[in-house]
């Protein structure tokens, strides 16, 4: 029997030989709480020391504990751990949307992956089954195209699809997993890995049930908890305007000197006029809705659209570092090339911030001098030229021409540069 | 006769009025959304929400209020009388 709270069973898929077994999650549980403390037991257990992040022999997990899929507030979140490839340690991230829940209904609370197929895969979870599905078609693709390509196969806009785009197949260091299309688990460079092992995504669907031990204490614990985020003031301004619209309006404390790297961290100072061009409040009419996480109470997250000319795009987020990444950092105030930079990270699954980080040494390093035209293909590094970030982002994650230079993250950059 | 009016307008598709729904049809078991009287989906290319409830809803019979309006954050649901 399976326990309370968890779907019951751990996933293992060997991608080298297409081999799905199975194990019940009882053999881990009973030590650590699901999630991230079963993906971390398993990696400490099974990984070698000497195996490298790119290497077939690195795992790759995903996790979702107990309280995912029940009425618990606030509980949407998928662990995903790995040996990192930016650190050569511990990679654990994880991201929001609705991918746990539904990974948990389709019966797994934890996929524990290894080796590379031979050709692109994805893996489909669906009602308690799993199998290894070609994904041929799908490599090259946003992480928007594949979604849609994904639940237009299956004729189910229910859905969810975990992923990469063509950063994380690339093996670009700073490429992240996309949930939902929005939702970044990045930080740690899981997007490479999971692009080294030749898996496009996973997409779940299920109509399992979670169960509880005594479900009318669990529903008096989640009243409380309830009744105590209702209490917190912002919570009604979060769902009403998301969080860059409540914590980022001008003159608000997120502006003030010492919170924002500028022009690559050289300054902490921003010009008013320029914040006031891109603050919460100038950027409310690009927000046409806020969207919430699976289970959540204080839905935070918006919807942008920029509805006409250059920079025209319409998708799911923005938030306080996507100022930092897209506007102080390398000095832009336009707001609409700002938006169009980060819904582009989403697309092609790079993580914001570390993509942003790289471009802005790279920017710091052509106003000093140390890099011209002749190494960035010919582009013009010069502070708030917005367009060359766009083209940057595009370059990165396809690993073309400059873009392959800054692939591997600023400290591999520097060394190949060698002009210290 | 009672109604659960719904407002997709101020939904942000978090999906609690599911799971509230099937801890309802399971009396109080489990939380189950294929059990769900009311149904949940969202657009991603478009950010449009839709909302419906089939004719399993039976407005939570025995429970105080029905539990989709209770645990609704965002005020998307309310009973007409």
């Amino acid at each position: 029997m399976k326990p309370h709270g968890y779907a019951g069973r751990v996933l293992r898929v060997d991608l080298t030989d297409g081999s799905i077994t199975e194990e019940p999650i009882t053999r881990h549980s009973e030590s650590y709480v699901g999630g991230r403390g079963v993906n971390a037991r398993i990696l400490f257990d099974e990984l070698g020391p000497s195996v490298r992040p790119l290497d077939p022999e690195n795992m790759l997990l995903f996790g979702v504990g107990p309280l995912v899929g029940t009425l618990s507030p606030f509980c949407s979140r998928v662990s995903i751990d790995t040996k990192s490839p930016f650190t050569m340690g511990v990679g654990s991230t994880n991201c929001g949307g609705h991918f746990s829940a539904e990974m948990k209904y389709a019966g797994y609370d934890n996929l524990v992956i290894t080796g590379r197929a031979e050709n692109p895969v994805y893996l489909w979870l669906g009602h308690g089954e799993a199998e290894l599905v070609d994904a041929d078609g799908l490599w090259g693709k946003t992480t928007w195209e594949t979604e849609r390509a994904i639940r237009s196969s299956r004729n189910d806009n229910m859905v969810r699809v975990i992923g990469i785009g063509p950063a994380g197949e690339n093996r670009v260091r700073s490429a992240c997993i996309i949930s939902d299309r929005a939702k970044a688990a990045g930080g740690s460079g899981v997007g490479a890995v999971m692009g080294s092992k030749n898996l496009k995504a996973v997409a779940a669907r299920g109509s399992l049930p979670v169960t509880v031990a005594e479900p009318e204490r669990f529903i008096e614990a989640v009243d409380a908890a309830r009744r105590k985020i209702e209490r917190f003031p912002k919570a009604k301004l979060y769902r009403e305007d998301g969080y860059y619209g409540v914590e980022s309006v001008y003159g608000s404390p997120a502006w003030e000197a010492g919170f924002r790297p500028v022009r690559n961290g050289q300054d902490d100072y921003w010009d008013p006029e320029k914040i006031k061009r891109v603050a919460g409040d100038t950027i409310k009419p690009y927000r046409k809705k806020i969207l919430a996480c699976f289970g959540c109470l204080v839905g935070c997250m918006p919807w942008m659209v920029v509805p006409d000319g250059p920079y025209k795009v319409e998708g799911e987020g923005w938030w306080n570092n996507s100022s930092n990444s897209f506007c102080t950092r390398v000095d832009c105030d336009d707001p609409e090339a700002a938006i169009k930079a980060h819904l582009l990270t989403n697309q092609l699954g790079l993580d914001g911030d570390n993509a942003s980080v790289v471009i802005g040494w790279a920017f710091e390093c052509y106003e000093k001098g140390l890099i011209t035209k002749k190494e960035t293909d010919g582009l013009e590094l010069t502070w708030g030229n917005h367009d060359v970030v766009i083209a940057l982002l595009e370059k990165l994650a396809h690993r073309e021409g400059f873009g392959d230079f800054l692939a591997d993250g600023v400290k591999a950059a520097a060394e190949r540069l060698g002009r210290g | 006769m009672a109604l659960i009016l719904l407002d997709p307008q101020r939904c942000q598709g978090c999906r609690i009025c599911e799971s509230a729904c099937s801890f309802h049809h399971t009396k109080h078991k489990m939380f189950e959304p294929s059990r769900s009287s009311t149904h949940v989906s969202r657009d991603n290319d478009t950010a449009v929400i839709t909302l419906s409830i089939d004719s399993t809803c039976d407005l939570c019979e025995g429970e105080e209020a029905p539990l989709c309006v209770k645990y609704c954050a965002y005020g998307a649901r309310r009973v007409s009388r």
